[in-house]
C-alpha cells in the first residue's frame, strides 16, 4: 500500500475509533513501522490507539511513543479578568 | 464578583467513567457557573453523553454548554443535546440563555462556530460550489451569534463557542492547521455587542490568552491547554 494511503487508513480509524477518537495523534511511517506520538487522555487511550493502529493491513510494527498528558489539580487557579468596560469601547 | 469556572475539549469515552465525576467535585464550591466549550464527547454517541452527563449531575451550579465538532461525528448531534439537557444542563445553539447570581444579571450567548481563517486570509466566498458552502456554515454560524447577542441586555454578556474566534489562542498550533481552527468572522457580533469574555475551545495545542480587535478578552479553555479540567475567572468590576 502507498505510504500516503495507509497513512490516511491509519489517522481514519484513529478518529473513528471508539477508545481512540483522536484527530492530533502524530503518524509518521517508515517501512510499514508506524509511530504514533503526541498526548492523549488516558492510558486507555494509548494502548487502544496502537492495537487500532496494529490490525491494520500494510502496518508491519507500531512504535507507540503516546504519552498520557498529566493534569494538574483544577481547584484553587483562579485568574482575574476586568469586566464592566463595555460601555467605554 | 462573577465567578466562571471553563474548559473545553473533556472528549468523554465511557472508559472515563469516574474521572470527570471527580474532577468536577469541588467546582460547585469555587464557581458560580460552569461552561464548557464543546467537544463534550469523543466521537459523538449518545452512550457517550449518557454517561458524561450522569458525571456531570455532581455539579450544583449552573452549566452551560456548546457543542463541538466531536458532537457532531456520529450526526447524533440531536440526541446529544436532548440528552445533556435531560440532565439539566444548558446547551446553546445559537440561542442565549439569562442568570441572575447575587443581584447581577449574567447572559450567555453559545454556538458552535466553524472554521474559515483569519484576517485577510479569512475564506472568500468565491469559485467552486463547496467553498461557497463551507464559507455560507460560518456565515450562518456568525449571524447565530448575532442574533444570540443581540438577545442579551444583561450586566454581564458570555460568549462560549468551540471554534476560536481570534487568531491569537492559536499560537503553537501548526498554521497549515489555522483556517480549520476558527474564523475571525465570529468575532464581528462579539465587539459589535460588547461582550465581557469569550470561551473557546478545540485548539488543543494552541495558547490560553487572546482579544478580539475590541478589545474583549479570549480565552482557549480546551482542557488540553488548561491542563487542568476547569479554570476560573473571577469577573472583577461586575458587581455581586
Amino acid at each position: 500500500m502507498e505510504r500516503d494511503a495507509l497513512l490516511g487508513l491509519i489517522r481514519n480509524r484513529l478518529a473513528n475509533s471508539v477508545e481512540v477518537g483522536a484527530l492530533d495523534i502524530i503518524v509518521e511511517i517508515v517501512d510499514g513501522t508506524v509511530r504514533l506520538s503526541g498526548e492523549v487522555d488516558s492510558r486507555q487511550q494509548r494502548e487502544a490507539a496502537a492495537g487500532a493502529v496494529h490490525e491494520l493491513a500494510g502496518v508491519h510494527s507500531v512504535i507507540n511513543d503516546l504519552v498520557v498528558r498529566e493534569m494538574k489539580r483544577p481547584d484553587g487557579h483562579h485568574q482575574m479578568i476586568i469586566s464592566a468596560e463595555r460601555g467605554r469601547r | 464578583m462573577i465567578r466562571v469556572a471553563a474548559v473545553g475539549d473533556l472528549h468523554f469515552r465511557e472508559s472515563y467513567r469516574g474521572g470527570v465525576r471527580s474532577a468536577f467535585r469541588t467546582v460547585s464550591r469555587e464557581a458560580d457557573l460552569l461552561l464548557i466549550a464543546g467537544d463534550l464527547t469523543g466521537i459523538g454517541r449518545p452512550e457517550e453523553a449518557a454517561v458524561l452527563r450522569r458525571e456531570l449531575s455532581i455539579v450544583s451550579i449552573p452549566t452551560v454548554v456548546v457543542l463541538g465538532n466531536h458532537d457532531y461525528h456520529s450526526d447524533c448531534e440531536e440526541d446529544i443535546k436532548s440528552i445533556l439537557r435531560d440532565g439539566g444542563i444548558i446547551v446553546l445553539d445559537g440561542d442565549f440563555h439569562k442568570l441572575d447570581i447575587r443581584g447581577t444579571s449574567i447572559g450567555l450567548a453559545g454556538t458552535k462556530g466553524f472554521c474559515g481563517g483569519f484576517g485577510i486570509r479569512q475564506i472568500t466566498p468565491f469559485g467552486e460550489i463547496g467553498i461557497k458552502e463551507f464559507l455560507g456554515h460560518v456565515e450562518e454560524e456568525t449571524e447565530k451569534l448575532d442574533r444570540a447577542l443581540a438577545g442579551l441586555n444583561t450586566d454581564i454578556k458570555l460568549v462560549i463557542l468551540h471554534y476560536s474566534p481570534v487568531i491569537d489562542t492559536l499560537a503553537g498550533e501548526s498554521p497549515e492547521l489555522y483556517p480549520f481552527l476558527g474564523c475571525s468572522m465570529l468575532s464581528i457580533p462579539v465587539d459589535r455587542h460588547g461582550t465581557d469574555l469569550v470561551v473557546h475551545g478545540h485548539a488543543h495545542h494552541g495558547v490560553e490568552l487572546g482579544q478580539t480587535d475590541g478589545g474583549v478578552p479570549v480565552r482557549n479553555v480546551a482542557m488540553q491547554v488548561l491542563r487542568r479540567y476547569y479554570i476560573v475567572y473571577d469577573l472583577v468590576g461586575t458587581g455581586g
